[in-house]
């Protein structure tokens, strides 16, 4: 009861000096206001990052061909140039069979070849895969259906396009049952499918818009091994047996001890590093990790912005309690004892430095909010994030209020009252 | 009501003396006074004689340096500072040359002061705060702050405030130092009127025409009693 009192009269004492509040309250307003776009600006990102490590799957590891150093021993004959790098079948076979925690394995084989319909024509990626992969990589089914067993046994020449490439090439068109011409092949289209969400490909492979998906075995019947590039007047050609392998580990515990045998085997057979692990878990740990030390700094920025807003707050607080000191003889004079000056003050401060952490809120809200949407950057503004600062700024209150309302408290009521 | 001939307060060979530098100044001088229950002083003496002296020790605001002060039969001087406060909240109405009224607070605001730190409810003490307005004169002004009174309503105020939580005795430092004859006169009767309804009122003056009013008077040198009347 008395202390909604009390809050009450330290509002009102607030708005009796609005502008010298308002001006006191700016340091809070601001320390608080940032902190709060910072969280937000760096909840946002970190939140980006984890979805995209999260849609490669925890479970998973990517083991992809690099292309070495010096070429994968290139043979020169001429201008053409042969480079023979890379994951092996064998290799996809030594995953399937010696390891105990994989559960399963799938190759991919990628290379980029025009595909054309009638009068449209797109470069495309082709990519050739067994029927596993649909379930290692999230791609909804928008149309007929994905590749299945049959279709990879029997090497059938369907495939599964993406929904880019559906309407770049079938634009007018049922999708399903129309035909694409690759190469020199044509090729029944059974179904379409959303391509990958993540923004930017940091895990090549996985999020290309411009997929046609066909079964692995078609695709070696088809177009070989040997893959041909035309680069600047000279074509090099690459022999690359498998571009990718997909692994799936049975347990997420497994991951790590699974991913450093797949390395020691890897090393085992191949001279030359020519493939490149990618374990989305290890990324999630290390983006945790960043994101761990961005809230440190950010927290050292916010530590910093509110003792310089507490400061503020306390020497204008120092300044009210000589200013009225005579108030304060008055007060005491009249019965009131030497808690109650201390907690009038105190509230005093705490409704300041309050007033100042919601006015920073609303800061804190609207800046990360103009930031989307300005740029695009995405932004979360967490409800924690808000409670946080809040507690914070009455924390500082506290802390800064005490020793002016200390003050204030220990005068000698004669004395005050004699001040002028 | 409490029997007639019972002490307000008591003073017992107080002394209080103030140590500047080297020096002590004493204030006061083995002091020994009583204060019946109901009767009204005016405190006289030349300047420096320890008048506001003794009032402090009187309205609990100072402690002696030596002697004993009792109000009513306590002896406040093994009381706290809050006990002390609580003494002056309930029992105790200060009145001062220069009104001291809060500039911040309207005139109900501030004869409601003494209710707050009193911790009585908001209804009851604003009830309380008009009722006052209106026996001093003012309840067309209780909106106003003291800065747009004159200096006989602010004064008029200070002794509704003094009143708030029906206190035993009343102090007032030349309550009328400040204010011109007229003035003057309405809160010398205004104090008359709270003496008759039994109020014990202690008033420091200069002025003989205001220590007209009271009927006793106590006079004051160089920190001794010189004289009672
Ligand atoms: N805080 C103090 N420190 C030192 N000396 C003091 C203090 N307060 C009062 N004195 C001294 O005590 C003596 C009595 O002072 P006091 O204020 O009681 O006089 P007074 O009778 O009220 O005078 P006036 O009529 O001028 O108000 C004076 O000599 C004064 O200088
Ligand atoms: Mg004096």
């Amino acid at each position: 009861m008395q202390l909604v009192r009390e809050v009450k009269l330290g509002l009102k004492n607030l708005l009796l000096h609005g502008m010298r509040s308002l001006l006191t309250m700016l340091g809070m307003v601001f320390g608080v206001g940032s902190v709060v776009a910072m969280l937000a600006v760096g909840e946002g990102a970190s939140k980006d990052a984890l979805e995209q490590i999260l849609l490669l799957g925890s479970n998973n590891i990517i083991i992809t061909s690099v292309k070495p150093a010096d070429g994968g021993g290139a043979n020169s004959r001429g201008t053409t140039f042969l480079s023979m790098y890379g994951l092996l079948f064998k290799d996809a076979e030594r995953l399937e069979q010696g390891f105990d925690t994989i559960t399963k394995t799938v190759p991919v084989r990628i290379f980029r070849k025009e595909a054309r319909v009638g009068g449209q024509a797109l470069e495309a990626r082709v990519v050739g895969s067994t029927p596993e992969w649909f379930s290692l990589v999230s791609r909804p089914l928008l149309a007929g259906r994905i590749l299945l067993a049959q279709d990879f046994d029997q090497g059938r020449n369907v495939v599964v396009l993406t929904e880019t490439v559906a309407r770049r090439l079938l634009v007018g068109k049922e999708a399903i049952g129309s035909w694409v011409r690759i190469g020199t092949n044509v090729f029944k289209v059974v179904g379409v499918v959303q391509a990958g969400t993540m923004r930017d490909s940091t895990v090549q492979g996985l999020d290309e818009q411009i997929d046609v998906y066909m079964p692995l075995s078609t695709l070696r019947q088809r177009f070989g091994d040997l893959v041909v590039r035309r680069s600047a007047g000279s074509r090099e050609r690459e022999l690359v047996e498998l571009h990718q392998i997909l692994v799936q580990v049975r347990d997420i515990n497994e991951v790590e001890v699974t991913s450093r045998a797949i390395k020691a085997m890897l090393a085992r057979f191949h001279q030359k590093n020519d493939y490149h692990l990618q374990v989305p878990l290890a990324l999630l740990k290390q983006a945790e990790e960043t994101k761990h030390r961005f809230n440190i700094v950010l927290g050292s920025i916010a530590a910093i912005s509110l003792l310089v807003g507490g400061i503020g707050i306390m020497n204008i607080m120092l300044a009210s309690v000589t200013e009225r000191t005579r108030e304060i003889g008055i007060r005491r004079a009249i019965g009131a004892t030497r808690k109650q000056i201390t907690s009038q003050f105190l509230i005093e401060t705490v409704v300041l430095s309050t007033s100042g952490g919601g006015l920073g809120l609303v800061l804190g809200v609207a800046l990360p909010w103009l930031i989307s949407n300005m740029t695009g950057i995405p932004t979360v503004v967490t409800i924690s994030s808000l409670v946080l600062s809040l507690g914070i700024s009455m924390v500082v209150g506290i802390v800064f209020g005490l020793y002016p309302a200390m003050r204030a408290a220990r005068l000698d009521p004669i004395h005050a009252l004699r001040h002028e | 009501m409490a029997p007639i001939n019972m002490n307000a307060c008591r003073l017992e060979h107080v002394s209080r003396s103030y140590r500047m530098g080297e020096d002590l100044v004493h204030a006061l001088d083995d002091v020994c006074a009583e204060f019946k229950q109901g009767s009204f002083w005016a405190i006289m003496g030349s300047s420096g004689a320890g008048k506001s002296s003794l009032l402090n020790i009187l309205g609990c605001l100072d402690r002696p340096s030596s002697g004993r002060y009792f109000v009513g039969s306590q002896d406040i001087t093994a009381l706290s500072d809050d006990e002390l406060s609580q003494l002056r909240l309930s029992r105790l109405g200060f009145i001062f040359q220069s009104f001291h009224l809060i500039p911040g607070l309207n005139v109900q605001e501030n004869i409601a002061l003494p209710m707050f730190y009193k911790n009585i409810g908001d209804d009851l003490s604003q009830e309380r705060a008009e009722e006052l307005a209106d026996l001093v004169g003012l309840s067309d002004r209780l909106n106003h702050r003291p800065n747009e009174l004159s200096g006989g309503q602010q004064q008029r105020v200070a002794v509704a405030r003094a009143l708030a939580n029906d206190p035993d005795i009343l102090l007032a430092d030349e309550p009328t130092g400040n204010l011109d004859s007229n003035t003057s006169r309405q809160v010398m009767e205004l104090l008359a009127r709270l003496n008759g309804q039994g109020k014990t009122i202690l008033m420091v003056t200069h002025e003989l025409e205001i220590a007209a009013y009271a009927h006793r008077r106590l006079i004051m040198a160089d920190g001794r009693i010189e004289r009672v009347e």
